[in-house]
């Protein structure tokens, strides 16, 4: 059995769904902050 | 000798300072070992004598098998605090936690089919090390759903950290699962006492999981701002209605 198509599989949920994650939390975290620092600057 | 106050870090405003100082680091340290030992792992690290080539598989799913349980532990702890000792970043840890958590427990179990296919010709057996690890991510998306459900958040987070500590039963099942229960999965390699894995497999394994567990303390750190952030809105906005209304 060729292992290789399941190797890839493995490394690419292994780095794309974090990698996802993370940039949902970069850009959760920047929308928040940056709406909390303009209304507490009005 | 003193102990450490962990209500001096009780203020949100201290919190997020220390946050920003150390969420960039956590990050870049994070990417790069991670980088480092997945390309270790992949290319640098000798196949297994019996598994062949699939073992490389390991070097993402052996590390996201210890966040998930380490997130949980890390998730009950802070409930637990919140009850206890009221601090008020608890509960907004565990909310911090639960995503991030359930995306590694749901890492480990698709990463762990993956691997089981090629090694045991199975894609999935109901044994007591899978069936506990599905219950644990089962259990993240719980606390998620209570947390997000309840529309008294303050109640959503007490049930939501009931559930958590309630949840901590399932961590030794699944530590003693393989020991307990015939299974298909095998016992741990790597033990406080020494490790059966070979260094030239075990030095990527280990880098590997230094970059998954700091690009994990990356993500918490930045939910956790994102809900400092939220809830200074919602605070300000409760004052502003206190004062036209």
């Amino acid at each position: 059995m060729n292992h290789l198509p399941f190797i890839v599989a493995a490394y690419g949920l292994g780095i794309g769904a974090p990698g996802a994650m993370l940039i949902w939390c970069i850009v959760q975290m920047r929308r928040a902050e940056r709406r909390t620092e303009g209304e507490e600057r009005q | 000798m003193a102990t450490p106050d962990l209500h001096a870090y009780a203020n949100p405003l201290r919190f997020r300072r220390l946050a920003v100082a150390f969420t960039p680091w956590l990050l870049l340290a994070g990417l790069g070992l991670l980088g480092a030992g997945l390309y270790a792992g992949l290319f640098l690290a000798p196949a297994d004598y019996l598994q062949g080539e699939s073992v490389r598989i390991m070097y993402v799913h052996v590390p996201s098998a210890w966040l998930a349980l380490g997130g949980y532990l890390g998730m009950a702890i802070a409930a637990l605090s919140a009850r206890i000792w009221r601090h008020p970043l608890a509960d907004l840890c565990v909310q911090a936690i639960a995503p991030i958590g359930a995306l590694f427990a749901g890492i480990c179990l698709v990463t762990g089919s993956i691997w089981g296919r090629p090694t045991w010709g199975t894609w999935w057996v109901w044994d007591g090390r899978l069936t506990s690890m599905l219950l644990l991510f089962l259990l993240y998306l719980g606390v998620i759903a209570i947390i997000h459900l309840h529309e008294d958040r303050a109640r959503g987070h007490r049930m939501a950290g009931l559930l958590a500590i309630i949840g901590t039963i399932n961590l030794p099942i699944i530590k003693f699962s393989v020991e307990w229960w015939n299974s298909l999965h095998q016992p741990a390699s790597i033990r406080l006492s020494g490790s059966a894995i070979h260094a030239d497999m075990l030095w990527p394994l280990m880098l590997a999981a230094l970059g998954f567990l700091l690009l994990f303390a990356a993500m918490v750190l930045m939910r956790m701002r994102t809900l400092i952030a939220g809830q200074r809105a919602e605070a300000r906005a409760r004052r502003l209605a206190a004062r036209l209304g």
